[in-house]
């Protein structure tokens, strides 16, 4: 079920004959439909966030789709993993998402050059040779909060269902997989959702669908043959956290098989200082930004580090004791953190890639993990 | 075009200063002292401007409020003044005197212009698109910031023109009771807290009131930093030093124990081994051992002393509490 909407949808004048725009605005239903040859930047200049989330532009982009995952700054570990920018922006509404600072007031774009996609991916696969690659959508949206209206889904499974040192992640917060269990499965191709109690879902991660729904459509992904992974991330720390925690990672487990599961990554609430403004004027109800929180080694302000680690140790354990061999990491933390929760840690950004190319290609060896 | 004749000198009490409407300008107290000791000494070089009033007897003042009332206290008998024609609207009265304007626009002038254009039911778009680059006003959002501004009462409007404030500065104010505003700005008065200084001891108490559920004048209470910004004792440095310390201890209440904590164990390590233990007080950076070294005799008694049983569990305590905080008192999140 989806509590957003897509009121109105700009075409760039340059794409309006092709196929993928009649079909999105067949799909969208009676919104108002406007073309427009103007450059995106001046004409979308004063937009607010609500128009930008309910409007959708429609256009062909001619840069790199693909890049590597921006990660983050000095003193603490990212995985490598790849994004593939298609589409850019998010309807669904989370009050400490970094793409209200990233991306700003701006709609909802979606490229229409398809063909452009599938070029750069074939290049930048016959680049990394025989190497494992992570790749998502998930960067800068929510992956499947737009398939409705395009079958993203069905593309991207079309393209990696045979690319086997690849693994595709669809990232979610939404129930939406009809689209996608209408594909045959394959192993390299996952689905996560990004996990909070139900508290926080509530208050924080608005227009997101509710925790059993996420969990209800993993299970439905699960049953179809595809592989899953979940995000604990961002963890809040809030009064009563832990005992909430508790009861998410219990149900979860009620319903998820954990050799299902690819990946699970834990990272604590970070934000870009210039956010925490943005979350005050926008979520003014939201007080999870007045924690007892520093700015990093990276400038992000994120908790201080006991606290980071207490939050890590507890979910870590709770997932060890329902799941105790699922492959867990921690998404920009720095290397003591790693030790106290993991009991190591990768010594550089590379040797984190490596680790997790090794798990990779056991999973997709063995058809689970 | 505009002008119903040309320059002319009209007696003071022709001239009536009642309505204020078009009325922007700041009241600096400074700015108004040197103004009265010029127009003392070369009389009003700058006219007023003025516009007949329907009943033809009186000029209705539009601009030059502060050199008529100086004039006034010094007994002049005449000013020169532009008169406007009768027929003008507002809006077009509000023009000619943005053209006339010779020096910059604070913002707090700017702010009234705003709410002068609001109350003229000027839309934001159309503030915007019509004096947005007469006023300096760079995008129609922000026309929305300066007519809240416009909507701050005197004295708070007064502060923010008289320290410099900028307009992100002044509407941390915003959200505020009248009676929090009033306070914090006695606090800031007592302080003389410039831009910076003030927006940065605001939003800490603010983002302090609204973790703790509290008002922010509470938060003020509760701190006493009102009583330290009285207190003659300290310089004005000093207080507020002291303020912004007392401040940073209730906002990170965790992170002061903790560090309270390891400096403790520093004291004890550094005084049984000559070694110091420097650490990064955010607790994100590293921990770093230092030491001087007179000779290679020292240097081994120095390593020896650290390699004790009792002094090496000493770091190894200081290492659990920087990374892992206070395990035995319960923390204060959660």
């Amino acid at each position: 079920m989806r509590d957003y909407r897509i009121k109105r949808i700009i075409v760039d004048k340059r794409v309006k004959d092709s196929y993928f725009v009649s079909e999105v605005i067949k799909r969208a239903g009676g919104v108002e439909i406007e073309e427009v040859s103007t450059e995106k930047n001046s004409f979308f200049a004063d937009f607010s966030f609500e128009e930008g989330k309910s409007t959708l532009f429609l256009t062909s982009f001619p840069g790199s789709f693909v890049k590597t995952c921006p990660g983050t700054g000095r003193g603490y570990l990212c995985c490598g993993y790849y994004v593939i920018n298609q589409p850019v922006g998010c309807p669904l509404d989370c009050s400490y998402c970094i793409l209200q600072d990233y991306l700003g007031p701006s709609p909802l774009v979606l490229y229409v050059n398809f063909e452009r996609i599938k070029e750069q991916l074939d290049d930048f696969l016959k680049e990394q040779g025989e190497n494992i690659i992570r790749i998502g959508n998930g960067e800068l949206t929510d992956s499947l909060a737009l398939d409705w209206l395009g079958d993203f889904s069905s593309f991207f499974i079309s393209y990696f269902r045979n690319k086997k040192n690849v693994i595709f992640e669809f990232k979610t917060k939404t129930d939406q997989v009809e689209k996608a269990l209408e594909l045959p499965s394959c192993s390299n191709i996952v689905f996560s959702w990004s996990l909070n109690p139900q508290s926080i879902i509530s208050r924080e991660e608005h227009f997101c669908a509710r925790l059993e729904k996420r969990i209800e459509a993993a299970f439905k992904v699960q049953k179809k043959g595809f592989m899953l992974a979940f995000h604990f991330d961002p963890l809040i720390f809030y009064p009563g956290w832990e005992k909430d925690y508790e009861r998410l990672i219990d149900t979860l487990f009620t319903f998820i098989d954990p050799s299902r599961i690819f990946w699970i990554s834990m990272g604590a609430l970070r934000f870009p200082p210039s956010l925490k403004d943005i979350i005050k004027e926008r979520f003014p109800e939201s007080k999870i930004i007045y924690e007892e929180m520093i700015k990093g080694l990276d400038g992000k302000i994120r908790y201080i580090k006991p606290l980071r680690i207490k939050l890590f140790k507890k979910v870590y354990s709770l997932i060890r004791e329902k799941a105790p061999r699922v492959f867990c990491y921690l998404c920009m933390e720095s290397p003591d953190v790693w030790e106290k929760v993991m009991g190591f840690s990768p010594s550089s950004n590379h040797h984190f890639k490596k680790i997790f190319e090794k798990h990779c290609r056991e999973v997709l060896e063995k058809g689970g993990a | 075009m505009h002008l119903e004749k040309k320059l002319r000198k009209i007696p003071l009490e022709l001239i009536d200063a009642e309505d204020d409407f078009f009325d922007f300008s700041d009241k600096d107290s400074s700015y108004l002292a040197k103004l009265k000791l010029s127009i003392k000494k070369v009389g009003v070089i700058n006219p007023l401007i003025v516009q007949l009033s329907s009943s033809k007897k009186l000029y209705r003042l539009i601009n030059g409020f502060k050199r008529f009332q100086i004039a006034k206290e010094l007994s002049l008998s005449y000013l020169p003044a532009y008169i406007l024609k009768r027929d003008l609207s507002p809006l077009e009265v509000l023009n000619i005197l943005l053209l006339s304007h010779s020096r910059p626009l604070s913002l707090t002038e700017k702010a009234r212009i705003v709410g002068i254009m609001r109350r003229l039911q000027l839309s934001d778009k159309q503030i915007y698109d019509k004096f947005g680059s007469l006023l300096g006003i760079s995008s129609a959002s922000l026309v929305k910031e300066y007519a809240i501004l416009s909507t701050y009462r005197s004295p708070l409007l007064s502060y923010i023109s008289s320290h410099g404030l900028s307009l992100k500065q002044a509407l941390a104010l915003k959200d505020l009771s009248p009676q929090e505003q009033d306070t914090f700005v006695f606090l800031g008065n007592l302080l003389s807290l410039k831009g910076y200084d003030f927006f940065n001891i605001l939003t800490d108490l603010k983002e302090i009131a609204i973790r703790e559920g509290k008002k922010v004048a509470l938060v003020i209470e509760e701190t006493g930093i009102l009583e330290i910004g009285k207190n003659e004792k300290f310089t004005r440095s000093q207080k507020i030093e002291r303020i912004k310390n007392i401040i940073k201890e209730r906002k990170y209440p965790y992170l002061t124990k903790v560090n309270r904590e390891l400096d403790k164990i520093r004291k004890k390590f550094s005084s049984r081994t000559g070694l110091d233990i420097v650490w990064d007080k955010s607790l994100e950076g590293g921990v770093e051992l230092s030491f001087k070294i007179r000779n290679s005799e020292d240097a081994k008694k120095k390593i020896k002393n650290l390699l004790e049983e009792d002094n090496f569990s000493l770091l190894v305590r200081f290492l659990e509490v920087y990374h892992e905080g206070l395990q035995d008192k319960k923390d204060n999140s959660g």
